[in-house]
Parts: structure tokens; sequence; C-alpha cells
């Protein structure tokens, strides 16, 4: 009895300290504590673990979710930006290099639409791409590209 | 909003300085939308919060037997 609870121990000892550092390492970013507005250009976080948000027009904004009936997947904010009648590219640049970036992302409407992401280093290196057309899922995927 | 996806980048040797997200609509274009986003550094690996949720769970569980044990 008394090795089975040390083995236990041991075990919750090991994911505990496995489990933290990658936690501490990670950057989450729900955009809650923002406030409702334009944030195009905008420092987000802090360096050198943060990002800044752009759209080509320049209007990139906080916004409520709720609004844009994105209720059922986050309950608060988002950031989005102007769009329906010309592409409105939005890039997502990070203060240094990162290994790995993922995000909810879709498009204001009600059509089957084309949704495209794409990953590069700071050379312009294309690394990867996300890419779905005439889509209109609500069950998140995952794409990993190795 | 009717299009949602999750798009995740892991990538070994090489590092994303930046990504790009378009949207195209039937009417042309679209308005994008993003939340919950997340990113490493490379030398970091992205570990599950189940993981660190069980390993507390355990150590719970591993305490109230002590503490069982001790007061029988």
């Amino acid at each position: 009895m008394r090795t089975k609870s040390r083995l236990l121990l041991g075990a919750a000892l090991i994911m505990l300290l496995v489990g933290l550092p990658g936690i501490a390492g990670a950057v989450y970013m729900g955009f809650d504590n923002l406030a409702l507005g334009n944030i195009d250009g905008n420092h987000l976080g802090t360096w050198p673990d943060g990002v800044t948000i752009t759209s080509a027009d320049a209007s990139t904004y906080v916004a409520d979710g709720n609004q844009l009936s994105w209720g059922w997947l986050t309950p608060f904010k988002v950031v989005t930006n102007e769009g329906f009648l010309v592409n409105n590219l939005m890039t997502l640049t990070f203060d240094t290099g990162r290994g790995y970036v993922a995000f909810f992302g879709g498009d204001a409407g009600n059509d089957l639409d084309h949704f495209v992401a794409k990953a590069y280093s700071a050379a312009n290196v294309l690394l990867g791409t996300f890419d779905r057309a005439g889509s209109s899922a609500v069950t998140p995927i995952q794409l990993i590209i190795t | 909003m009717n299009d949602a996806a999750y798009a995740e980048f892991s990538f070994d040797t090489l590092k994303i300085k930046y990504v790009t997200i378009e949207a195209f609509s039937v009417q042309g274009g679209a308005g994008i939308v993003i939340d919950n986003l997340e990113f490493c550094r490379p030398d970091v690996v992205p570990l599950p919060p189940s993981v660190l949720l069980l390993g507390t769970g355990i150590l719970g569980l591993v305490g109230l037997g002590w503490k069982r044990r001790k007061t029988s």
C-alpha cells in the first residue's frame, strides 16, 4: 500500500514538474482584458513574448464575441477586422520567432468561405499553410505541420 | 459567423515570425475573426493542461490516502 502511494506521488510530481514549465513558456491570449475598439498595430503582451496584430486597412479591433455569434466558442471578446467587400489581410507579428502558434479563426458572415492562414519566418520563407475552402464547420479542427 | 477552424503550426527547426490570415467569401471578401491565440518559444513544447490537472488530482488522492491511514 505504501509502495503504491509512493508510486502515485512520484507520478504526480513528475507530471507537475514537466507540466509547469510548459505552461510558463506558453503565451495565451483570450483578448478578454482588452478594451473594445481599434488595436491595429498595438503591441499586445510583454516583450519578447508579445504580438502585434495589423490589418491591410488598419481596422483591427476588439469586438464582443457574442455579437459575432462566437458565443459557442468564446464567451467574451475576439479580435476582428472590417471585411465583406474587400479581402483584408490580417497579420500577427511575434516579437521573436515561435515554434508553435495556434488559434481559433474564421470569418464573419453566413456563407461558405475560404479561410487561409500562412506561417512565415523572419526571412519571409513560407513555413506552412492552413487552407480550408468552402467550409461551415463549427467543430474546431487541428492541423499540425512538422 | 459560421466558418471556424483551429490552425496549428509546429516546426522544429524554423521559427515563425509572422502569420497572415485571409478569408475569401463568395461575396468577395470577409472580415477575419480570431481568438484563443497561443504561441510558444521554439524550445517549449506545449503540454495539454489536462496533464497538470491529472498530476494535481493524483497528488490530492495520495494526500487523502495518507490522511485516512493516519486517522484510522
